[in-house]
């Protein structure tokens, strides 16, 4: 979506309540704001989904505190991502045991089809990341955020963000070629 | 700037890690429960409805000060009746506007 565009459906949502509009902004960033946080909650859809909805409905009623500084999708990352990080707080679960648990179990289920146990391999190495490594490398890697953007969307300093993702990558690249 | 390496290990994760299908009911779903929200139009709509409150005012009290009142003429009575109709239209508008949800 074009940013004027963006900003024309933005400014309908602000000045008249144009719910359509929001609709639109919704349709267009849904995929990737649920793809996110797929990542983020290592593949548990509903939780994704439930955390997509959330964030979205966050957004349209801080939709007048939009400054238009940064891009939408940065915005709504941010927003995203400090979802996540409440409901990490608020449920203090211990996600990494649990979700490498569902992976194996999945895994031993379809173990004779090879790019599902790659997709495994690679879905098994993300989820043990610690939650800042995972969001690091799901905004950079996998949205093609610039590390810039990345830092805003987390309110970290770059060079923070640079260390988490080189630990990141460098723990998921170990992982990898034992596995 | 993303290296050569970040490249090829990004384009990995995408192939391989974990995809969103795209939903058809997620966007009806978040439009379901979207809070209620005040619009701009109400607050421009209560703020005519202000203005024209003290408008109605000053007509009232125009129109009492500046009538005889020994002589009650076919116009005074059709300016009352104006008067009164326009007031109470203005009351019935700005009630709705107060109390309505939108």
């Amino acid at each position: 979506m074009k940013k004027l565009d963006e900003l024309a459906l933005i400014t309908r949502c602000v000045l008249a309540d144009d719910r359509q509009a929001f609709g639109q902004l919704v349709e267009a960033y849904q995929s990737s704001v649920r793809r996110f946080f797929l990542n983020l909650t290592a593949g548990d859809a509903a939780l994704s989904d439930d955390l997509s909805q959330e964030t979205f409905i966050k957004a349209y009623v801080n939709l007048r505190a939009f400054k238009g500084v940064a891009s939408f999708s940065t915005w709504l990352y941010r927003i995203g991502y400090n979802e996540f990080y409440t409901h990490c707080r608020r449920t203090h679960e211990e996600r990494l045991d649990d979700t490498v648990g569902i992976v194996t179990l999945m895994g031993g289920s379809n173990a004779s089809n090879d790019a599902l146990e790659a997709n495994l391999t690679v879905q098994e190495a993300m989820s043990r990341l610690s939650d800042t490594e995972r969001a690091v490398v799901t905004l950079f890697y996998i949205e093609d955020k610039p590390l810039k953007q990345v830092a805003r969307i987390m309110n970290l300093p770059e060079g923070t963000v640079k260390s988490h993702l080189h630990r990141a990558k460098s723990r998921m690249t170990t992982f990898l070629k034992n596995n | 700037m993303k290296s050569e390496e970040d490249i090829k290990f990004g384009a990995l994760l995408k192939e391989q890690g974990h995809q969103a299908a795209d939903n058809p009911w997620f966007t009806q779903r978040v439009l379901n429960r979207l809070p209620e929200r005040e619009s701009s139009v109400r607050w421009v709509w209560w703020a005519i409805c202000a203005v024209a409150a003290v408008i109605c005012c000053l007509c009232w009290w125009w129109l009492i000060d500046s009538r005889d009142y020994t002589v009650l003429t076919v116009r005074d009575m059709a300016d009352y009746a104006i008067m009164s109709v326009v007031t109470l239209v203005l009351i019935w508008q700005s009630i709705s506007v107060t109390f309505s949800r939108e």
